[in-house]
């Protein structure tokens, strides 16, 4: 974080002591923010009410309600770990006051696409980082399913004004090469246009698994959705009445399941462990199985126990195309485990916020581990190989990249390491597991936290 | 035009009606197929199944549970029951009564059972109390709300068989709930009716449901006494649905109110002991040839009473036609009635007075002043949750002089998710 005094800054430093002495207790886990997206948007589109138990608040989960609710979206209940909700179905009405989205590109999206099915006007507001986010030009699927939209922006405020048709529907072409949102905000509204309407995408969809939890989450409410390689046809329907359970962040929960393969000894428990019907989610838990962490759920009591056991074998393969969010995890852990551990298929993972394989890889690197890159057929990063147990030094400061799973997955790796291993970049934990250090507090690890004043290279 | 999708709907009044209409398929036979067959370990068949949000809400809770539910073709569902249903499901019954209450006699032997409903001004006032203080004599750890209301939690790994009682005063559900769980509990069950029991022929349903998945279910003959023998099992089965009930006493109660040559193209009638003839004796034509009857509506209608007991799903049309009789009719026998989606007595009294018909009503009455003058309409009227209340509104609408406006109108889909199409089929206008 640069504190405005050239050349130097303040890098908040955590300090992660080893697990010696094990792990056990009780920890807690978010839940899953696409999941709650999804709800909020579900249930306003539903002319029913509906229910969403754990509902995942975040800033922009909140503001992504706040909007719902201009759009009609009412509330019959609130309590904590339950919402209820009565949506409108086609009778959205956002009204001539602008609806905000500040600087939520999902927001924008998928509010846009509401949008369309309004038989009234609706201006979606944009603050100035919108700017520089690529959403005004992947809004042709607007005129290209039967509605308009013109761009009203001022030099503070990206607007655009979209006028709905009640005969929406048709054909469009959905750019997918950098994010699935646009396709997941057509999706969403498609069942309630008046005719069907075909998406084609451009490419092999970035971010296939939350496109599969859209479609997921629809078809569970009596969508009509078929898919032909690359394109989606949705024939008209209405959205059923649901309990939407919102599933706990299973990529959260790697990390309490990494620091039982990283960590001396211990077992732990989550409380109020919910599992999702994600492919990705399963096949994480057969991978933890084969790494030698076994995860047992009791559906009754919602609790999730995770403790060692043995490797599956000696050495073992793990395909990380489909678990992109966990690959820095499995990661954190190989270096940990009694067997050889190769990942691969896992290129795209690179091209995240950081290149997150070879960040990773360095890292590990850096604390001691001796982790090597594995390559595609196209020379580039597609994972990793480890070639057993290792005990490495630690005592050393790494870096997130500002970077919050490269931080979590660091921490994990920390709590084998000989010594105390520094992390910096903690203030960037909020994007996805806020208490992750209280948890681990919690579950007996030690934790230093504090500021430490750096020269940083111009 | 997709009619479940807006908050409000207008029916204009019509002049002519005309054409063939099928009912929608028993939701009430369904569901209680749809829960037989997932409690029958193998495969099961279900025809002409019903497509209503009430057979979609049980059909998700028996997939929550372990059931295994395929389309094969258009109306027949194929069902593979589990076993033994699973524990640690949260069940949401949507905003229906019997789905909840069959499930919490079906589910009784599990653990941790949860039944949530979003439909808090509906099902979640509902109470379940006599259902609850049952399965609690029967060793089945009970959470509940006050009166029994949902949230409701069951924890059944001690149930047991025995004698049991339970009301059938406010409702018939809570039996067909105790009788489905004594085809699972290795003891056998007796289950006496202390008070009434108004809605037999909803228990008949069940019995038949129950027997043909092999769970033989003695009756008294006055319908006040039963037993489940010890060890008996649920066996897969072949269902065929009937016409639904409230379903069809409505399009009936369409074709009779304006000028119209209507044809229902029904499976088989079910629960609607005296409707036709209810309808003849009040000056509508209906002749019955095979599976089809032919109405023919508009004419002058005769004030008549009708002992609700026998039908009770027929009610609600039924006492919307009467807005257009020339005179007054009386419903009787109806308390149970008033614990539906809403309180069909109160609550629909209060819309056909907002109609600008004058009603009365009692404990167990509705009482409708019709008047061959007509209903002026032209106002909005409220669903409260209640599809029987949607689909009498529109008989109301169809005679009114300017037609009326119909808050929440999706709720229709409760039972018969189509029946505006079809009304617009038939030559009505409905819009947005």
């Amino acid at each position: 974080m640069m504190t405005g005094k050239e050349g130097s800054a303040t890098m908040r430093l955590v300090e992660i002591h080893p697990a010696r002495r094990g792990i056990g207790g009780t920890g807690r886990l978010p839940y899953s923010k696409p999941h709650m997206q999804r709800a909020i948007l579900l249930s306003l589109l539903t002319n029913a009410p509906s229910i969403i138990v754990n509902p995942a608040w975040s800033s922009e989960a909140e503001k992504l309600f706040t909007a719902a609710r201009q759009f009609g979206l009412d509330v019959l209940h609130d309590e904590a770990g339950k919402l209820i909700v009565s949506g409108v179905g086609r009778s959205l009405r956002a009204g001539r006051a602008p609806v905000p989205v500040a600087g939520s590109a999902f927001n924008f999206r998928t509010l846009a696409a509401l949008a369309c099915l309004s038989s009234h006007e609706t201006v979606i507001e944009g603050d100035t980082s919108m700017f520089a986010r690529p959403v005004r030009e992947h809004m042709g699927f607007i005129g290209d399913l039967g509605g308009r939209f013109e761009d009203v922006s001022d030099s503070r405020r990206l607007r655009v004004r979209i006028h709905g048709t009640r005969r929406l529907g048709g054909r469009t072409t959905v750019d997918t090469r950098h994010s699935s949102q646009v396709l997941t905000a057509v999706l969403l509204v498609a069942p309630l246009a008046r005719r069907a309407i075909r998406v084609d995408c451009t490419d092999d969809p970035v971010g296939q698994g939350y496109v599969d939890l859209t479609l997921q989450m629809m078809r569970e409410q009596g969508a009509v959705v078929e898919q032909d390689g690359r394109s989606f046809t949705i024939t008209p329907s209405a959205y059923q009445s649901r309990i939407h359970r919102v599933a706990s962040d299973f990529t959260a929960l790697s990390y309490l399941a990494g620091a039982v393969a990283t960590a001396d000894h211990g077992e732990i428990a989550v409380a109020g462990y919910q599992r999702s019907s994600l492919s990705s989610e399963a096949e994480f838990f057969e991978v933890l199985e084969a790494l030698g962490v076994r995860a047992e759920h009791d559906r009754v009591s919602g609790e999730l126990r995770l403790r060692r056991t043995s490797p599956g074998s000696a050495s073992i393969e793990i395909d990380g195309g489909n678990i992109p969010t966990v690959v820095p995890t499995l990661a954190a852990i190989a270096p940990f485990v009694e067997a050889k551990v190769t990942l691969r298929n896992a290129a795209q993972v690179n091209n995240h916020k950081c290149p997150r394989i070879s960040v990773m890889i360095g890292e590990l690197r850096r604390m001691g581990c001796a982790i090597e890159p594995t390559y595609g057929a196209d020379g580039e990063v597609d994972g990793f190989a480890t070639a057993g147990r290792q005990a490495p030094a630690g005592g050393v400061t790494v870096d997130s990249h500002g970077d919050h799973r490269i931080f979590l997955s660091l921490a994990t790796a920390a709590l084998g390491a000989r010594r105390p291993t520094s992390i910096e970049g903690v203030q960037h934990l909020h994007a996805s597991f806020p208490d992750y250090l209280e948890v681990m507090e919690g579950l007996g690890v030690r934790v230093v936290t504090g500021h430490t004043r750096v020269q940083v290279a111009n | 035009m997709d009619f479940l999708q807006y908050k409000q709907l207008h029916v204009h009044p019509a002049k002519v009606l005309k054409g063939e209409v099928v009912p929608p398929a028993s939701k009430s036979y369904s569901a209680r197929a749809v829960l037989a067959a997932s409690l029958a370990p193998g495969t099961s068949v279900i025809d002409n199944v019903a497509s209503s949000n009430n057979v979609k809400a049980m059909m998700e809770c028996c997939q929550e549970l372990g059931a295994r539910l395929t389309h094969v073709e258009p109306g027949r569902l194929q069902v593979e029951g589990p076993g033994r249903f699973h524990d640690g499901v949260t069940l949401s019954p949507g905003n229906s009564g019997i789905v909840l209450r069959l499930l919490m006699g079906a589910a009784a032997r599990n653990r941790g059972i949860t039944f949530m409903t979003p439909y808090l001004d509906s099902l979640g006032r509902r109470a379940n109390q006599e259902m609850v203080d049952a399965l609690r004599a029967l060793g089945v750890v009970v959470e509940a709300g006050e009166e029994g209301t949902l949230p409701i939690t069951l924890d059944g790994s001690a149930a047991h068989g025995g004698e049991v009682e339970i009301s059938g005063r406010r409702s018939s559900q809570f039996l067909s709930g105790l009788l489905f769980l004594g085809g699972l509990l290795d003891d056998a069950l007796s289950v006496r009716v202390p008070d009434e029991l108004k809605a037999k022929a909803m228990v008949r349903t069940t019995l038949t449901v129950l027997g043909s998945a092999g769970v033989e279910v003695a009756a008294s003959e006055d319908m006040m006494s039963y037993r489940v023998p010890a060890a008996t099992a649920y066996q897969p089965a072949h269902y065929v649905c009937g016409s639904d009930p409230a379903s069809t006493a409505a399009l009936l109660a369409v074709a009779a109110c304006v000028d119209s040559t209507v044809e229902l193209r029904h499976h088989r009638l079910e629960e609607l002991d005296g409707v036709l003839a209810y309808l003849r004796d009040i000056g509508v034509s209906v002749t019955e040839e095979d599976s089809t009857l032919r109405v023919q509506g508009g004419g002058e209608l005769r004030p008549l009473d009708f002992d609700g007991s026998l039908a009770p799903d027929a009610v609600l049309p039924l006492a919307a036609l009467a807005a257009h009789a020339d005179g007054t009719s009386r419903f009787y026998n109806i308390e149970h009635i008033r614990y539906k989606e809403c309180d069909r007595i109160s609550d629909f009294r209060r819309e056909l007075e907002r109609a600008g018909i004058a009603c009365d009503e009692k404990r167990d009455e509705l009482i409708v002043h019709g008047s061959p003058a007509g209903v002026p309409g032209g106002v909005t009227v409220d669903s409260h949750y209640d599809h029987a209340v949607v689909m009498a509104m529109s008989v109301v609408a169809l005679r009114s002089r300017t037609g009326l406006t119909i808050k929440d109108p999706q709720y229709v889909a409760q039972t018969y998710p189509r029946f505006f199409d079809d009304l617009q089929r038939l030559g009505a206008t409905v819009d947005a």
